[in-house]
């Protein structure tokens, strides 16, 4: 066997005729790193060629690495940072070099080089070539980015937006949705780190693209190595270093005065709304990278602030009486005239600091070792500020972002047959939200919520208010329109006033080790086995709390008592009294409230709020094998493990629960999670040109910690609701609760002496977990074909199902009182049985004092056995894929798709599409009986029709440089959309009164961009300057509509149409009865409440060195 | 330039895979709108305390059908059973003369316009009425029943009020207590597709609740230590679930008996100011001294309710008090 020297004689020839025949075979790999395999054939005979040294080099890599062919002409060389490489084979004295080897993360490119042994000549014989385009080795479907593709494709700033341009993905709420999934179920991963948000699942850590190697955007069909996702998998490696500098300076610039006029959404308005514009959107950076010694040590860093600053224009508006009939004008689309009477700005700025670092190291060929560190910090001035509401209620100062640090290792062994692979990393993201002004911390919010006039709060404005409200003079001397309220306020745009009220301060951390053995084994055929192992120790410490300790809302008139102006609810965190008695009377009188269905005492939450601090371990292990047995016929087989343990808050744990039980350190945990995986791929060609594949997989969630606070954490949320009355009122002893506006004062309400009229307390110490709990996991099945049909251009389709086999919910079988975390309609029958043993033989061992732990059992059994009465959880998503794909080549790229979709279900996945909330695992989707019914339709992420088209063509003009055309092109279907109404306890939205999207569906849109970048060769060096439009055509199409068919609450009608809405009874929801009266009707149900984003252009500039 | 060999057929185009499930699945919670309309429940709902309770469960051989309601949550009056899951565990409820109507629940939707008609005020509120439209016969006993009411299209086996149901709510309530009533309903009473009620299913009968003593004022208590002290001249009140016929009370069956067993001498009225219940209330002609008394309406005594319904007390009734 020939060994390699480290310099190489470069006179060059080409080796005309020959014919190479490239596979590019996928198999798993570490995330951040490919791999080049293949086979050296004598070119005449076909037979291996055994013995020749490979050799790859590339400005990716350190050095370089080789190894000698087996019996079988094969070699594997891993673990290569992605790039383009030249392969060399060196064999009796002559070397034959195959450049253009292009290496992806996570694939492996098979590279089969036939060579004319009987060659002897000192010349480097060139062999030309180019890589399959069609993935051999791998069932993943999905994409990967480069900079070919964010440099030229109109894109987004950061690598957050080239997510969509996998097929059969799509915005929702939260970020993009994979397959039907929510996007809070996606994982992503940098580094090899797992940077996704430990609270709820966002995307937290996000970089610039200029700071991206490859984003590989995996949709779905992946091996066992990545789990924790019911969603997709981002995978993303940032730039590195080389033994040359490289890099760039960029700017960017995006000016508000371009931005289109945005078409005004009609409805039927309120006095007051807002207009929100972008001043400017602009940043500058650079990224460089090179050798602190060639071919050992490498750098690479990046910095890019960003600033945004946007006006929010607060709007207020009067009715129109022009004709003076005494009525107010109706316009041509039914609604009130509005004339606008006050404009009140406010400005806001935000500002992000995105940053990298990186060092490569090469002990030696065989040992290597990275370090890196990248972060996104951003702080919003006077951001998230609300419309209606003075100045003091509506700024608070926001910051939020991520920073993370990974350390990989990784050594071959045994002739490069075995490969460890070991990644330590440090994950943190926060979310600081914080009042804007010094006082804000003791201010109690106050809302204002039944039908009034602007005129009653302009007091309330002060001179930052600009006298927008002056335009109303309801009431006064100056009403040109005393018949009607001029500037209506209605109950479901409540006014907010003294103080912010509901903050949160949170601190997210994860900290992970993984190990992987890889091992390679000819037998039947070649084998790549990988055991890996991962542990995660995760964070999250929550700070909520309500500013001044608590928020007032003065609730609707309450129809059945038309004489009582309304109500006043209180709304506090509460923290139990440990040890309390609310059977004493001393201790009752010195405590805030009764809580815990009345077990214990509790007091409100002062400014400090609710705090918990909360850790989860996750562990997972896998075993998989790539065995090809044949060249065109590959089997992965693949095994997860994962289990995950939740702990109490540290504010809980060791405490004794109000039923006398002590609460555990462990809150919940799911064991045993074995998540098999296996597919194949078969190339019929044998030619690498096509393949067929199939896979099915499970896939575990992992459940993000906002259960830790939410359920685990001792949060209690208490509504006193306080009436208010008449003080000439005989029957109310005590003071009175006011009514009258101008009356108000925060101490006036704290100091109510009216009874508390109904307490309604939702929560308690810790949520109790049904013995059993299993996890939540998904099905998917895939099958597909692709096909090369010329050169770089290939042709896919496939079929996709996804099927959500169970989920982890809270649900309470008793009307809200208590609540049980389980999977919603599965037998706990056993459990429940188990329980009702236990409590017998308490009750049978005559000890008294064991009576009220055999209740304690009974009670729970019983909530067990009803588990089974929930409906079952539903979400089927198929699909159908068709893809098309140019890679670059001949001055141009194509990546193409359309994806006919239909997802149905029941449960949406971890948060509401109908309310938005996002509280994973523990939405109120599943929380009462009642809440079900109608819930299963068209899924709110449903789009039936995408379609994906990003390209771009190069035309070099020689000497006066170039000019590159990109542009993305984008169709889809809009959402469907519901009729909702109240639930009397849970509040709005919270009701289907028709099916899940049963009420029309928005209209199918198109958006195209567009990119023209003009460079120059400046030496070795580009200067580019660009310009994007993004949404060229200036489409504003619906993309949302109204679907609060009413405020008022009702139950649903199971099944039924336009027909029994009109018939529509509702429930009083004060006293949760029955009322013979129709729901108020919403004249805005089914308009349209949000549009495309106008056009906008962005300019920029580059210089690549 | 290499060329490719280009053997091989081309191995795309497979077209959809039936391997998916694209059909619905049956949800719980959904309603059964397959064959004519079935009355699932029929529940009597007092106005005075807003409850429902059943008074009739529709049975398949013993056992319930799948779509009545079984627990049912109420989270401010109460949750219930509405339905034992075997017939031979039921046991109907009684109407409350103070004020009722009944809730008849549907296995599906209803004709709304065949069965309700709508009054809407120029704001477009609406309320329903079954005035005009009369689906159902409401006889108690051998007299017609007027009455009014609404339907409710809202609601399943799990909410609270049940639902679709037919809310009948009678304008009088001159029946007897103990009287057997039967709503049944007619002819327009249809399901979306027209078909409807079995004739075996359309009479529902339930009973309105017979004359009781429901509490007394104040209660009484076996110890002496937990007896209610009252004034000299203070007053025991007996609360009925009907209006009482005072003409109907006999002074013999209505005594106080102090402590040594003596009959003192006492009065009583019947006060019909409340508008749900009557009372009957027992004083001392003359302030009683202090000492321990027993207020009784006697074995065998014999009361009347205003529309002729009667309790026979089969024992003694008694509260016993404390003067001081």
């Amino acid at each position: 066997m020939k060994r390699i020297g480290l310099s190489f004689a470069m006179t060059v020839g080409v080796l005309a005729g020959a014919q190479i025949v490239d596979t590019q075979v996928s198999v798993a790999q570490s995330s951040t790193t490919g791999a080049v395999r293949g086979r050296i054939v004598d070119k005449a005979t076909k037979e291996a060629v055994i013995g020749a040294t490979v050799v790859v080099s590339g400005p990716a890599l350190q050095g370089q690495q080789a190894e000698i062919t087996d019996e079988s002409g094969g070699f594997t060389i891993t673990n290569l940072p992605p790039g383009v490489y030249v392969m060399t084979v060196f064999f009796n004295d002559s070397q034959f070099s195959r450049p253009n080897v292009l290496v992806e993360v996570g694939k492996q490119a098979f590279v089969s080089v036939p060579i004319d042994t009987s060659v002897q000549t000192t010349e480097v014989i060139e062999l030309e070539g180019r890589a399959p385009i069609v993935d051999q080795g791998s069932t993943k479907t999905g994409v990967t980015i480069t900079d070919e593709y964010t440099t030229r494709i109109p894109v987004g700033r950061t690598f957050g937006a080239v997510l969509g341009s996998a097929a059969g993905t799509a915005g929702d709420t939260y970020g993009t949705s994979f397959g039907g999934s929510t996007s809070l179920e996606n994982t992503y991963i940098i580094e090899g780190i797992n940077t996704t948000d430990t609270s709820k699942g966002f995307q937290s850590s996000n970089l610039p693209n200029e700071f991206i190697e490859e984003t590989e955007v995996i949709a779905g069909g992946y091996n066992a190595e990545f789990g924790r996702s019911t969603g997709g998998v981002v995978n993303v490696v940032t730039k590195q270093g080389g033994n040359e500098f490289h890099g760039s300076v960029f700017g960017y610039f995006t000016p508000g005065s371009m931005v289109a006029d945005v078409e005004p959404i009609v409805r039927q308005g309120a006095a007051i709304s807002s207009e929100t514009n972008l001043d400017y959107s602009t940043d500058l950076g650079f990224e460089v990278g090179g050798p602190i010694k060639k071919d050992k040590v490498w750098f690479h860093i990046g910095y890019n602030p960003s600033v945004r600053k946007s006006t929010l224009d607060r709007v207020t508006y009067a009715r129109v009486d022009a004709d003076g009939d005494g009525e107010v004008d109706i316009t041509d689309e039914g609604f009130e005239d509005f004339d606008e009477v006050g404009r009140s700005p406010m400005s806001t700025t935000s500002k992000t600091h995105f940053f990298t670092a990186k060092i490569n190291g090469a002990i030696s060929q065989n040992h290597q070792f990275q370090i890196s560190g990248f972060g996104n910090p951003r702080a919003s001035d006077r951001a998230f500020y609300r419309v209606t509401g003075d100045r003091a209620s509506q700024l608070y100062a926001f910051a939020d972002g991520a920073y993370d640090g990974s350390l990989k290792w990784s050594s071959k062994f045994a002739d490069n047959k075995t490969q460890v692979d070991i990644v330590a990393g440090q994950h943190t993201n926060y979310t600081h939200e914080t009042p804007y002004f010094a006082d804000g911390l003791e201010a109690k919010n106050i809302r204002f919520g039944w039908n009034r006039s602007l005129s009653d709060l302009a007091g309330f404005e002060g001179t930052q208010g600009g006298g927008a409200f002056a335009g109303c003079e309801d009431g006064t001397a100056n009403d040109m329109n005393p018949g009607f309220v001029n500037c209506p306020v209605p109950f479901s745009t409540p006014y907010s006033t003294n103080g912010v009220g509901a903050l949160d301060y949170l601190d997210m951390a994860r900290s992970s080790l993984n190990a992987a053995l890889t091992q390679r084994v000819k037998l039947a055929g070649h084998h790549t086995f990988k055991l890996g192992l991962d542990v995660e120790q995760t964070k999250y410490n929550a700070r909520r709390y309500y500013t001044g300790g608590g928020s007032w809302t003065q609730a609707r008139r309450s129809r059945s008592l038309p004489d009582q102006p309304g109500a006043w609810d209180l709304r506090t965190f509460v923290i139990p009294i440990p040890g309390s008695d609310p059977e004493d009377m001393a201790q009752a009188a010195a405590a805030d409230a009764p809580c815990v269905n009345g077990l214990a005492l509790c007091n409100h939450a002062t400014s400090d709020g609710l705090r918990a601090k909360t850790t989860n371990r996750n562990l997972g292990a896998y075993l998989q094998d790539s065995w090809q047995i044949r060249p065109n016929l590959t089997l992965n087989a693949g095994l997860r493990w994962e289990q995950q343990t939740g702990y109490a808050a540290d504010e809980v744990k060791g405490t004794t629960s109000v039923e006398g039980e002590i609460i555990p350190d462990v809150a919940f945990e799911l064991k045993n999670q074995l998540a098999p995986r296996v597919g194949l791929i078969f190339d019929p060609t044998q030619e690498g040109r096509a393949k067929i594949f199939t896979h099915w997989g499970r896939f575990y969630e992992t459940v993000p910690m906002d259960i830790n606070v939410r359920a685990f954490g001792g949060e209690i949320i208490n509504f006193n609701r306080v009436t208010t009355r008449s003080a000439a009122d005989p029957s109310m002893p005590g003071g009175t609760c006011p009514e009258a506006l101008n009356s108000f004062d925060q101490n006036v309400l704290d100091n109510c002496t009216v009874a508390t009229k109904a307490r309604i307390q939702f929560g308690g110490p810790t949520t109790a977990i049904a013995p059993g709990l299993d996890g939540q996991y998904l099905d998917e099945f895939i099958l597909g074909a692709e096909y090369e049909l010329m050169a770089d251009f290939k042709m896919g389709v496939n079929y996709v199902y996804r099927d959500l086999g169970r989920v982890i919910e809270d649900i309470s079988t008793d009307g809200g009182t208590n609540y049980l975390i389980a999977n919603p309609g599965e037998s706990f029958d056993d459990a429940a049985a188990d329980l009702e043993r236990q409590a017998a033989a308490l009750r049978m061992d005559g000890d008294p004092s064991n009576d009220d732990t055999a209740d304690l059992y009974e009670f729970r059994a019983d909530l067990l056995s009803r588990v089974d009465e929930f409906d079952k959880p539903i979400r089927r998503y198929n699909a159908v894929v068709v893809t098309a794909n140019q890679r670059f080549s001949k001055n141009a790229m194509l990546l193409a798709s359309y994806t006919y979709s239909r997802s149905k279900g029941n449960f949406p996945g971890l948060f509401s599409t109908e309310t938005g909330q996002d509280d994973p695992n523990l939405t109120s989707m599943y929380d009462l009986p009642d809440l079900m019914a109608n819930r299963y339709g068209s899924s709110g992420l449903d789009r039936p029709h995408l379609l994906k088209v990003d390209g771009f063509y190069q035309f070099d003009l020689k000497k006066a440089g170039n000019v590159v055309l990109g542009a993305s092109v984008r169709g889809e279907s809009g959402i469907p959309h519901n009729a909702l109404a109240a639930h009397w306890a849970y509040g709005p939205d919270e009701t289907f009164l028709q099916a899940r999207g049963a009420a029309g569906r928005s209209p199918f849109t198109y958006t195209a961009d567009i990119k023209a970048t003009y460079g120059r060769k400046m030496g070795k060096n580009t200067l580019e300057a660009f310009i994007d439009v993004f949404n060229l055509l200036n489409s504003q199409d619906q993309v949302d509509a109204d679907e609060r068919y009413t405020a008022d609450a009702a139950n649903p009608i199971v099944g039924g149409d336009a027909s029994d809405l009109a018939h529509s009874k509702t429930i009083d929801p004060i006293f949760a009865v029955e009322l013979n009266e129709t729901p108020t009707y919403n004249k805005n149900f089914g308009n349209l409440n949000a549009r495309q984003a106008p056009r906008s252009i962005r300019f920029g500039l580059r210089y690549t060195f | 330039m290499l060329r490719y060999r280009t053997q091989g057929i081309l191995a795309v185009g497979l077209g959809i895979f039936a391997g998916g499930c694209f059909g619905d699945p049956d949800i719980l919670t959904d309603l059964r709108p397959e064959g004519p309309p079935d009355v699932l429940v029929g529940m009597a709902q007092s106005v005075v305390s807003a409850e429902e309770h059943p008074f009739f469960c529709r049975y398949v051989n013993g056992a319930k059908d799948e779509k009545a309601p079984g627990f049912v949550i109420d989270a401010i009056l109460g949750s219930q059973t509405v339905c034992p899951d075997v017939e031979s565990e039921f046991a109907a409820n009684d109407a409350d003369p103070r004020g009722y109507a009944i809730r008849i629940m549907f296995d599906e939707l209803l004709n709304a316009d065949r069965v309700e008609t709508l009054i809407c005020d120029e704001d477009g509120a609406c309320v329903g009425s079954l005035e005009t439209t009369q689906p159902v016969t409401f006889m108690c006993g051998t007299t017609a029943v007027d009455y009014d009411g609404y339907y409710v299209p809202n609601g399943n086996n799990t909410t609270f009020p049940l639902g679709p149901s037919l809310l009948v709510q009678p304008l009088s309530l001159d029946i007897a207590t103990g009287t057997t009533c039967t709503v049944t309903l007619g002819d327009n009473v249809v399901d979306k597709s027209g078909t409807t009620v079995p004739a075996a299913e359309a009479a529902l009968d339930f009973k309105i609740a017979d004359l009781a003593l429901l509490e007394t004022v104040p209660a009484d208590a076996e110890d002496v230590a937990d007896r209610e002290v009252i004034d000299p001249d203070g007053e025991i009140e007996f609360s009925f679930n009907a209006a009482i016929d005072d003409a109907s009370i006999a002074a013999s069956e209505i005594e106080i008996v102090n402590g040594a067993g003596a009959v003192i001498p006492s009065t009583f009225y019947v006060d019909d100011s409340h508008a749900s219940l009557d009372a009957i209330f027992v004083h001392g002609t003359a302030d009683l001294p202090a000492g321990n008394y027993t207020v009784r309406i006697k074995s065998g005594a014999v009361i009347e309710e205003l529309n002729g319904g009667t309790i026979t007390f089969a024992a003694n009734e008694d509260v016993r008090v404390v003067v001081e």
